[in-house]
């Protein structure tokens, strides 16, 4: 019996030993699941941080899982919390400060200050990812928001491109032709999906030089904020705009020139290039042509959990995405703004003469996010959308909805600092 | 050979039922007990349950007029639902009873709406809402039934109405189904007997077809109550998302934005427990009534 378990170990024993040895010789694997894997430039991005991360660090593998955007938000929430932690978190600007709140995000203080990296290295959204000094995330891109239009519709509507508030809204009635369903402008304006209702319409908000809120403050009945609502009304009420449909059907409108302007982030001229190269070529952007003169940002953040199980490799990945050659990737692939300043080349900016526009906004543009109370932006989205749909879908008038909507505002932040 | 009993064949139908017990235990009862536990604690996060607080959660959520509306607008769907489905369903079903030639192609017709997934559904029903560029509302104006635009989805009740008539679109074929299972089981002579007593057609519908369909009625106002006001989400939430202006937002979509967008899992499983505790009141009901003796 012996000699049958001596013989059979003979042969056990090796092959444990080869499994320990090949166990602890693996590469460590980083889990990134995110919806930006399924989209077309963000993917080729990524795709080629993983090659360059992979290959400067032969013992990391970069798992990328793409999670369709409709499941992603609820289903990152409920790994991060429930301990299924992925290694790299995707945050949008509200959610990084609900998610810092929270206690779920690694400060990556450590690491940036190894590589030398300080927080005014960063745009000015950078910081919507600090608390208390230290640094939870960073950013992967910035979208700034600027006017695109289409140069050829307006070019044979006799149109010169909009600069003020007046020539813009002649513009929008001069473009309108519903025999051939065309429109000059679209934004938001159907019912539900509060986050995207506030992002599609800050674009209007802040050009006019309001804002939801102020240092932390409800200030919707400002004259600005008043005026912007009222504008968006009347454009509204007038038809002036496609009403009822999703932001994916009215961006690819206005791809398949059915729309005329649309103020967005700069992604969009991918959508172009890829869905309608004809147009392209006819494709320019300027400076939101509202009384403000003021534009926004949406910045896209990547973050380790807490719960990550591989944060020293996570944040290679991170480190590696912005040194200088990919973030100028960021540019050229992704057509946004990267984390660092000074990465666009003079010789895009030449092929791609729209990115200026949407450079400048960068540069100075503050978050979307409600200032000053951004951990608890999805309630307030929610409750901005709510009254923003009665003015528009209700008919009640605007100065009503400013007045009743700052009081709900008030009563909200007062609940939130007993 | 031991004796039949408790170690016996008394024990086979407990040896039988243990894993569906054992199923059930795991994705129902413990899921449900650990959302009445986390309705009585504040300030969680996934695991972590948060502080004790009683019964705060429940006094947070009845103040607030968010829940009172969506209560309101449960109850109007949950309505809605069953109307319609009774309507329409009962109405098939007699139809569907008759000879006609083709009858087995109807049947198999009528289906369809059930069969389609809900999603499918939701976007095809979205496009056909559209306000710019939807079928209703060209047909509508072709018809010259109406001179401008409806926004069925953008306008208040308007989108309460559409959602609850898609809603009843897919639900009508279940109860097409079991009120012809339900016709079926009533003997031809009692209409015959009817006839003779000289009943007309609303007489016989009325005393023989009614009582006849009782207990199939009594299931289906059930299910269709308790699935309308309890479980409606997939519709809403891709149609609406609750707006416009809460107008659609029923007491499913407030549980799901309090607990997944708002990050208030107390809130969100104390409305969840309401909502059981409701469905419950509807099953007691149902348990009433499908168990109170014939009257004879």
């Amino acid at each position: 019996m012996w000699t049958r378990v001596v013989g059979t170990l003979r042969w056990i024993l090796p092959l444990a030993l080869l499994l320990v040895g090949t166990a602890a010789g693996a590469a460590t694997e980083i889990v990134y699941p995110t919806f930006m894997w399924g989209e077309t430039w963000n993917a080729k991005f990524l795709n080629e941080l993983k090659d360059s991360v992979e290959k400067k660090n032969p013992a990391i593998k970069v798992n990328g899982i793409n999670v369709p955007i409709a499941a992603f938000w609820d289903k990152q929430y409920a790994d991060v919390t429930a301990g299924a932690s992925p290694d790299i978190a995707t945050l949008f600007d509200p959610d990084i400060r609900q998610y810092i709140a929270a206690g779920l995000l690694e400060p990556l203080d450590p690491w940036l200050d190894k590589a030398g990296y300080k927080l005014k290295d960063f745009l000015p959204s950078a910081s919507l990812a600090v608390e208390k000094g230290q640094i939870y995330g960073v950013l992967m891109q910035v979208n700034p928001r600027a006017l695109f239009y289409n140069d050829r519709l307006l070019r044979e509507a006799k149109i010169p491109p909009p600069t003020d508030l007046n020539s813009f809204y002649a513009a929008l009635k001069a473009l309108r032709d519903p025999a051939k369903q065309q429109f000059g402008f679209a934004t938001f304006s159907r019912p539900g999906a509060a986050n995207l209702m506030y992002i599609e319409i800050m674009p209007l908000v802040a050009g006019f030089g309001g804002g939801f809120f102020k240092n932390g403050k409800p200030s919707v009945t400002s004259p600005e904020t008043l005026a912007a609502l009222e504008f968006y009304k009347k454009i509204y009420e007038e038809e002036l705009i496609p009403r009822g449909l999703d932001t994916a059907t009215y961006r690819q409108m206005f791809i398949q020139e059915k729309v005329a302007m649309y103020a967005s982030g700069p992604f969009m001229a991918g959508g172009v290039a890829q869905g309608n190269p004809g147009f392209y070529k006819n494709l320019k952007a300027m400076e939101l042509p509202f009384p403000g003169r003021r534009s926004f940002t949406l910045a896209n953040f990547m973050a380790i959990p807490k719960r990550a199980p591989n944060k020293e490799a996570a944040a290679q990945f991170i480190m590696t995405m912005l040194e200088d050659p990919m973030q100028k990737r960021v540019v050229e692939v992704i057509k946004a703004l990267p984390a660092r300043p000074g990465m666009v080349d003079q010789r895009f900016l030449q092929d791609n003469s729209w990115f200026v526009a949407f450079e400048k906004a960068g540069l100075t543009g503050k978050s979307y996010a409600p200032e000053g109370v951004e951990g608890f932006a999805p309630e307030i989205l929610k409750i901005i959308a709510q009254h923003v749909e009665n003015m528009l879908f209700k008919g009640v008038d605007a100065k009503r909805v400013a007045n009743e909507l700052q009081a709900e505002l008030e009563t909200f932040v007062a609940s939130k600092r007993k | 050979m031991g004796r039949p009993g408790w170690h016996g064949e008394s024990l086979t139908p407990y040896v039988f039922l243990t894993p569906t017990l054992l199923a059930l235990a795991v994705v129902f009862f413990y899921p449900m007990l650990v959302a009445i536990w986390m309705s009585l604690h504040s300030g969680g996060l996934g695991m972590q349950i948060g502080r004790f607080a009683g019964l705060a959660e429940y006094r947070r959520v009845l103040a607030s007029p968010y829940f009172w509306n969506s209560l309101q607008v449960s109850v109007i769907f949950a309505l809605g639902n069953l109307v319609g489905t009774w309507i329409l369903g009962l109405g098939t079903a007699l139809m569907l009873q008759r000879s006609f030639p083709g009858r087995g192609i109807a049947r198999a017709l009528v289906i369809i709406p059930w069969a389609i997934p809900y999603v499918a559904a939701a976007l095809i029903w979205g496009w056909m809402f559209d306000y710019t560029f939807g079928v209703l509302n060209y047909i509508f104006r072709t018809l010259h039934l109406i001179s401008k635009n409806t926004g069925w989805l953008t306008g208040c009740p308007a989108a309460l109405w559409s959602l609850t008539g898609v809603s009843v679109w897919k639900l009508f074929p279940l109860g097409t189904v079991m009120f012809l299972a339900g016709l079926q089981t009533i003997p031809a002579e009692l209409y015959e007997a009817a006839r003779v007593d000289g009943a007309g057609r609303l007489m016989s519908f009325r005393h023989v077809t009614l009582p006849g369909i009782r207990a199939v009625g009594v299931v289906l106002t059930l299910l269709i109550t308790i699935w309308a006001f309890g479980r409606a989400f997939t519709i809403i939430y891709i149609l609406t998302e609750g707006g416009p202006a809460g107008c659609t937002e029923t007491l499913v979509i407030r549980t799901y934005l309090e607990a997944f967008k708002f990050f208030h899992p107390g809130t969100g499983a104390a409305l969840g427990t309401i909502v059981l505790l409701i469905s419950l009141a509807f099953a007691l009901v149902y348990l009433r009534a499908a168990y109170r003796p014939e009257r004879r």
